[in-house]
């Protein structure tokens, strides 16, 4: 396997952190704020089905 | 140039058997010459409006006969039953003047404004109806005149090749072609290979869905949203489509599901960086079902738009995006033709009113499974949970989180090949002249990152109209398909995770690693890397 495919877009930061060494790189935590979240969510599952209801639509384009 | 490209080309590229050339600088009338010879088309005379706009010289018209998609338009057209007698004339306009072969023969590519082939069917020869076949005009020399995309077309003029950029325009003619097929033809015939796409291939498609739930397919009678959505399949474009009256079930709820999904939306993010847009609306005073279809792709950028500011201001503007700004907020007009009447119009963003709006087709770009609308969503959500811990400096930081908590964060989708962006990278320059470093540029280089990627850019509202400038951006994987299920409550799934590549601001790179879990909820572990960026850079532009 070669340098480049070992690293899949999974591991870009790992692959930054080689490059760079790991003195260069320090970690950051980050809380997820489920009501945060809710709102993409939503967002999403609206598209989502607003999206999936175009069968049997009467309209025609001329 | 391969068989395919001049197969689909050829009626571009035919010789012709003469050319007329037409002085059509002043006193030339554009009225008095469409009037006479193209019995007052109007979009035929849009296509002279143009050229007059561009100041162009010279018109040279040739004849050219049913060869390529003209010869398979007739032959379906006679398939279909009409006995046509067909007329065709290949009309190029040029910016110098050029009054014989010989003059002809000393103008430049550069010289070239566009062309159009017009075709009459020759259906009732008393009343001739005349109409574009196809045009390509030059786009309009503006800066804030965005076209993502155009089209390359390989064109023939008094026997010299030139290639053409823009967007084609399409004409029905209500026989083989309505505003459906021609709406397609435009958008696809700039990404498929060969440069082109027959009428007869969209109408056996369309014709396929019909017979698979019984009826019968007359091209005069327009297709339907599941034709559309075949066409699109069958041409290998993932795109995103809202049928708005099929999707709600009530009238109230029709009008929340417009002010939720916005058709606007889907627009701007498939002009901006995908593929285009179609926009299905009512037509005033039509037959119940019947629409009319426009394909749009391109849009204006206005610095002094008095929306993105007031929005917020005034007008209480609660939608899912008043959390912050979107980069449409400076879209004064989306760019589209209009089959009916004519190429490169300018559709000011709220003068198509959201009740006569029923249906909006996203386009993707090759490889992207997710809209844009939902990459800002996400790069939103991602930057509002990164802001307590930025450490970008101290300059910037501060003015980022007054952005997040204000709802003034400007956001801009724009989907991107890995490579672009390599290459968006290393042409990047701070405010003050600092580049990327080598080594950070080399990084990514070296890394398997997506094929194509979704990099939502990050500015404010000052920094964005003005300097066309951003603080940072946030990138995501475009090629993983997100479904609701992947944000839901007290869940942050691997494809979540795996979809948010990196995040760039200034003096620091933020990239996942994983998620773990705490008394007070998930947690997202981020490492931190520096960049020698510590100011704003440009915007991409595609």
């Amino acid at each position: 396997m070669s340098e480049k495919a070992k690293y899949t877009y999974s591991s870009v930061g790992a692959m930054f952190r080689h490059v760079l060494g790991k003195d260069a790189v320090r970690p950051v935590e980050v809380t997820v704020k489920t009501k945060q979240m809710r709102s993409v969510q939503s967002f999403v599952r609206k598209l989502e089905a607003a999206c999936l209801a175009t069968a049997g639509s009467a309209m025609v384009f001329k | 140039m391969s068989a395919l490209q001049v197969s689909c080309e050829g009626h571009r590229l035919q010789d012709s058997a003469s050319a007329e050339f037409v002085d059509i600088q002043s006193p030339f009338s554009n009225f008095d010459f469409v009037e006479k010879r193209f019995a007052k088309s109007q979009t035929i005379h849009r296509c002279f409006s143009l050229a007059r706009s561009a100041n162009c010289c010279c018109c040279v018209v040739e004849p050219l006969v049913d060869v390529g998609l003209l010869d398979d338009d007739t032959k379906e057209m006679r398939r279909l039953g009409y006995h046509v007698a067909t007329t065709n004339f290949r009309l190029s306009f040029w910016k110098k003047p050029a009054s014989s072969k010989q003059e002809f023969n000393a103008l430049a590519e550069s010289d070239l404004f566009g062309y159009m082939i017009v075709r009459c069917d020759g259906l009732d020869p008393a009343d001739p109806q005349w109409y574009v076949f196809e045009a390509v005009l030059s786009k309009y020399d503006h800066p804030h005149n965005c076209v993502s995309m155009p089209g390359e077309y390989n064109l023939a003029v008094c026997g010299r090749n030139f290639r053409m950029r823009g967007v084609m325009f399409c004409q029905q003619n209500k026989l083989n072609k309505r505003c459906a097929q021609v709406s397609l033809r435009a958008l696809l015939s700039r990404i498929v290979p060969g440069r082109d796409v027959a009428y007869s291939r969209i109408n056996a498609i369309a014709a396929r869905v019909a017979k698979s739930i019984g009826e019968t397919f007359n091209p005069s009678d327009g297709m339907s949203v599941m034709q559309i959505e075949q066409v699109l399949t069958d041409f290998g474009i993932r795109y995103k489509d809202v049928d708005y009256p099929r999707a709600a079930k009530s009238p109230k709820k029709l009008a929340r599901l417009k002010k939720e999904i916005p058709y606007t939306k889907f627009m701007y993010a498939g002009a901006e960086s995908g593929l285009g847009a179609l926009l299905g609306f009512k037509v005033h005073g039509g037959d119940e079902k019947s629409r009319h279809i426009i394909p749009i792709f391109g849009h204006t950028f206005n610095k002094d738009s008095w929306v993105s500011d007031a929005r917020k201001f005034y007008f209480n503007d609660k939608d899912q995006y008043s959390a912050y700004m979107p980069s449409d907020s400076w879209t004064s007009s989306f760019i589209g033709h209009d089959d009916n009447l004519g190429p490169d119009f300018c559709v000011p963003r709220a003068y198509v009113l959201p009740e006569d709006v029923d249906y909006v087709v996203e386009l993707y770009r090759s490889e992207v499974k997710y809209s844009g609308a939902i990459a800002e969503a996400i790069a939103f959500q991602v930057l509002k949970h990164l802001q307590n811990s930025l450490q970008v400096d101290e300059v910037w930081a501060p003015r980022l989180i007054d952005a997040l908590d204000d709802g003034n964060v400007v956001l801009r989708s724009v989907s991107l090949p890995c490579e672009s962006y390599i290459v968006h990278l290393h042409q990047m320059r701070a405010w003050d002249g600092t580049e990327e470093s080598r080594v950070a540029v080399d990084g990514f280089s070296q890394m398997k990152l997506p094929s194509v990627m979704w990099m939502v850019e990050v500015s404010l509202p000052q920094l964005f109209p003005a300097n066309e400038a951003k603080i940072g951006e946030i990138v995501l994987d475009a090629t993983v398909l997100l479904k609701q299920t992947d944000f839901a409550e007290r869940k942050v799934s691997r494809k979540f995770l795996q979809s948010i590549q990196f995040i760039r601001l200034p003096s620091a790179y933020y990239f996942p690693k994983s998620v773990s879990k705490s008394p007070e909820g998930k947690i997202i572990n981020f490492f931190s890397a520096p960049s020698a960026i510590k100011s704003h850079v440009g915007v991409i532009h595609l």
